[in-house]
């Protein structure tokens, strides 16, 4: 279920100083970008159960679709290969 | 939208200063944001704790164009999108879903609505998992 959720920290009528107003405005940032991060829905997971399911993709054989990808082809295959053996 | 402005690139990893601008759901998909949410050290200190960020999230990124392997210098475009949209093979939606960078995007501005029906069901570090697994491209 998606959730609409809107945080609104009200401090007016309150005398702040310039950097009490920073120091709060850092610190809710802060603990935000942490609860954000902490986000692991498993979704991965169950996509990738739905590759192994699909007759598209059986005997192992899968379409990579990498996103930016700056390392060689060539090298990226041979560390593949290496990791499967290993 | 002219594909030789700077555009971003919505398959682009975790770093400084990228856009989240989707969170990856419970069924493998994306649940996209109504504003990007820009990344930060606190962002990437606590993401590193758990697992891989793209495996969690998308993010988007400035388009490194002819820095990337998945750059076509033929047609100066981003192959990338080509293939997603030919393995995961969805049609175009009536109505595509909201999203953030959509004005920006690099997928967008080649494929129009066709990227955006097929975006959705991307995540992209999985390719570690293929790899593991024994590739073929």
């Amino acid at each position: 279920m998606k959730n609409e959720s809107n945080f609104v920290v009200s401090l007016e009528g309150i005398k702040l100083s310039k950097e009490q107003v920073a120091s709060i405005e850092s610190g809710i940032k802060k603990t935000v970008m942490k609860e954000i991060a902490r986000i692991d829905t498993k979704g991965d997971i169950v996509i990738n159960e739905r590759i192994r399911k699909n007759p598209k993709f059986i005997n192992g054989i899968f379409p990579i679709t990498a996103g930016l990808w700056i390392e060689n082809l060539k090298n990226l295959k041979v560390r593949s290969k290496s990791i499967k053996k290993s | 939208m002219e594909l030789s402005k700077d555009l971003q690139c919505p398959s682009y990893i975790c770093k400084p200063d990228a856009e989240i601008f989707g969170i990856v759901n419970s069924f493998g998909f994306i649940d996209y944001l109504k504003s990007t949410i820009k990344v930060d050290e606190t962002f990437i200190d606590e993401a590193s704790k758990g697992r891989a960020p793209e495996k969690r999230f998308r993010f988007a990124g400035k388009c490194a164009k002819t820095g990337c392997k998945q750059w076509a210098n033929n047609s100066s475009t981003c192959s990338l999108v080509d293939k997603v949209i030919d393995v995961i093979n969805n049609e175009e939606a009536n109505e595509l879903p909201s999203c953030p960078i959509r004005n920006n995007c690099r997928w967008f501005a080649q494929r129009k609505g066709l990227a955006c029906s097929n975006c959705n069901e991307i995540i992209r570090n999985l390719e570690s998992k293929l790899l593991e697994q024994g590739e073929s491209v």
